[in-house]
């Protein structure tokens, strides 16, 4: 037995432990905390720091962070949504809105906000589902439900309208800097802290995927009616779905509005942020945990250095968005994390071919 | 149409003949309309305890819509049908399931990129909620159908005849009264068909009823206690399958097209 063979053979016992989940969680995301003390690691006269900053982890991390709860919904029960916008949007907006106007505490607001857009997942999905959209037609049908909200808030002048929300100062609502404010002088502890929701979403997802819930999801996403033929609820389950991931993906908004100094309609309720929420975990592998945080590693810091690098060409990371989707819709519709699987597939392929002709 | 000495023309061939057992399901007068077309009309018969039921009749006869009108895929235009005597028709799909009636499809509908042990847990979690439990009952039917040694893999890869047996493996895990089978035998080698007329036999001893359709004649008389024949959407005959293959209107089905009265 090679020394490789052995390596792996003790790998798989370990992975078939029941410790591995907890090892493999502890190690991700020591590395994902490590990853602001790593980049200003001079290699041979190179730092990583100098191409990827500290704010473009931070973005690399809320998108993966907002694609872990996308996945919830339309990795694990199948039903693509192509409006995550709407969520996302009305957690910033609810925020802002509380905060500004009514001085109320960010972290009050984020949770209002999540639970208006639970609740608005609540009535696309049941109005959807009542009436049997499938595939395109229900992505279509949250891209509306996204864009009339941008619609409907940008002619509210009680939100601001076009304007938008400019994010005040602490004081505005009697708090100092600090986790309490939802605000930091530095960029560092952000980092930490959309770290620390991108923990949480992912043992979320972790727990439905281990769950029966998680079963009965990946049940109505391969065949909704072979699912309802030996019991499973599918109407009931599709918006359990919506819910928690329009939930989580509104909390995403919030930390945005937090982090950023401005939303406006045509920010947070973007036609392009539905892409941008959704990608990571097409990328990445819809329906796997390790699939949407990959995926934002490939997705976002490719996209920012090309727009940062060539400003001059407007749009060119939508192309390179359009490029990634194209590319792996087409040759990897398991995404990145399939791929070792299917190259040891390849592997043992060629090798038992190998054998044979030996 | 000629009278026939065994059967009166008039006589319903629907009326139950006597039987002992506890009444599991009852289809009373189901008819199915789709826009124009009656697929059932006035359909009449009974499954009792730990019986089996073959249900045949020529294509097109409306053997599946009757199954997808009993499991609930949509609901029947008339008639009621009763599960333990309650009323199941008109409830949705999953709800039959859960009062104890559970189904194969006629094109298999494997849940492809779930495993085949997570293909029959998803039947095993109308029980518990519990993964290690539904587990253990999945693992069960498996090792009754003869698949356990194939639990970790895609269910998308089984070959038509594992995916058959995992169709069976899946429902049986919902520990139903009686199970409606379509055509699970087609497309199965002559050894791979003897095995699951064995598992039938199996589940009978169990005390589950089973309704089945199937198209290999010599299987389904061999198999059934009691044979329901279709035909055009009507219930045409009743009774133990040597009766029923005697039966003129039977022979008349399945034979067809010549004019009676010429």
């Amino acid at each position: 037995m090679s020394a490789i063979e052995s390596v792996r053979d003790r790998y798989r016992t370990f992975d078939d432990g029941r410790y591995a989940p907890l090892v493999k969680g502890v190690a991700l995301f020591g590395l994902l905390a490590a990853l602001p003390t790593l980049i200003e690691i001079d290699v041979a006269g190179m730092e990583l720091a100098a191409t990827l900053s500290l704010r473009m982890l931070i973005l690399t991390v809320i998108y993966a962070y907002t694609a872990q709860a996308w996945n919830i919904m339309s990795g694990y029960t199948g039903q693509f949504s192509f409006g995550h916008a709407a969520f996302f949007g009305v957690g910033a907006y609810a925020t802002q809105a509380l905060v500004v106007d009514f001085a109320v505490n960010p972290w009050i607001g984020m949770l209002v906000g999540g639970v208006l857009a639970a609740v608005y997942g609540l009535v696309i999905g049941a109005l959807s589902f009542r009436f049997n959209l499938q595939g395109h037609y229900f992505a279509l049908a949250t891209l509306a439900f996204a864009e009339l909200l941008r619609f409907v808030v940008t002619n509210m002048s009680e939100l601001h309208g076009a304007n938008g929300y400019f994010k005040p100062f602490p004081r505005d609502y009697g708090a100092e800097y600090g986790l309490a404010a939802f605000q930091f002088q530095s960029d560092l502890p952000y980092y930490y802290l959309i770290v620390g929701f991108l923990l949480v979403v992912t043992l979320v997802s972790w727990v439905i995927k281990n769950s029966w819930v998680g079963l009965y999801f990946f049940a109505i996403r391969e065949d909704e009616r072979a699912a309802a033929s030996v019991g499973v609820p599918s109407f009931r389950y599709k918006l359990i779905g919506v819910a928690v991931s329009a939930f989580f993906t509104a909390l995403g908004g919030a930390y945005w509005s937090m982090y950023f100094n401005t939303i406006r309609p045509d920010t947070v309720f973007a036609l392009f942020k539905n892409v941008e929420l959704l990608l990571p975990a097409v990328v990445g592998g819809p329906g796997t945990l390790l699939g949407p945080i990959v995926g934002s590693f490939i997705v976002t810091p490719v996209s920012e250095i090309a727009r940062t690098t060539f400003s001059d060409i407007n749009g060119l990371d939508r192309i390179i968005y359009g490029a990634f989707l194209v590319a792996i819709v087409i040759y990897s519709p398991r995404g990145v994390v399939s791929w070792p699987s299917q190259a040891r597939a390849l592997w043992n392929r060629v090798r038992g071919d190998e054998e044979v002709s030996e | 149409m000629s009278a026939d000495e065994t059967t009166a023309p008039d006589a319903d061939p629907d009326a139950d003949i006597d039987r002992d057992g506890e009444r599991i399901l009852s289809v009373e007068g189901v008819g199915k309309r789709f826009s124009g077309l009656q697929a059932l009309d006035d359909v009449d018969m009974t499954v009792n305890r730990g019986e089996i039921i073959g249900l045949i009749g020529p294509n097109g006869a409306g053997k599946t819509t009757l199954f997808n009108c009993i499991s609930g895929a949509f609901p029947p235009t008339s008639g009621t049908v009763r599960l333990d005597g309650e009323v199941i028709s008109g409830l949705p799909a999953h709800k039959i399931a859960r009062a104890g009636l559970a189904r194969t499809f006629q094109i298999t509908r494997p849940l492809e990129e779930l495993t085949v042990v997570e293909n029959a847990m998803v039947g095993a979690h109308i029980h518990t909620r519990r993964r290690s439990e539904a587990r253990e009952i999945a693992m069960e039917n498996l090792e009754f159908v003869g698949l356990a040694d194939k639990a970790e893999e895609e269910a998308g890869e089984l070959t038509v005849g594992a995916q058959k047996r995992l169709e069976l493996a899946r429902a049986v895990s919902t520990r139903p009264e009686i199970l409606l089978l379509d055509e699970i035998m087609a497309g199965l080698t002559p050894s791979e068909s003897k095995q699951m007329l064995d598992l039938f036999r199996q589940l009978r001893e169990r005390g589950t009823s089973l309704l089945i359709i199937e198209h290999d004649m010599k299987a389904i008389m061999n198999i059934s206690d009691y044979v329901k024949v279709l035909d055009q959407g009507k219930g045409i005959a009743f009774g133990a399958p040597e009766t029923v293959v005697e039966d003129d209107r039977v022979i008349e089905a399945y034979i067809g097209g010549f004019d009676v009265d010429a």
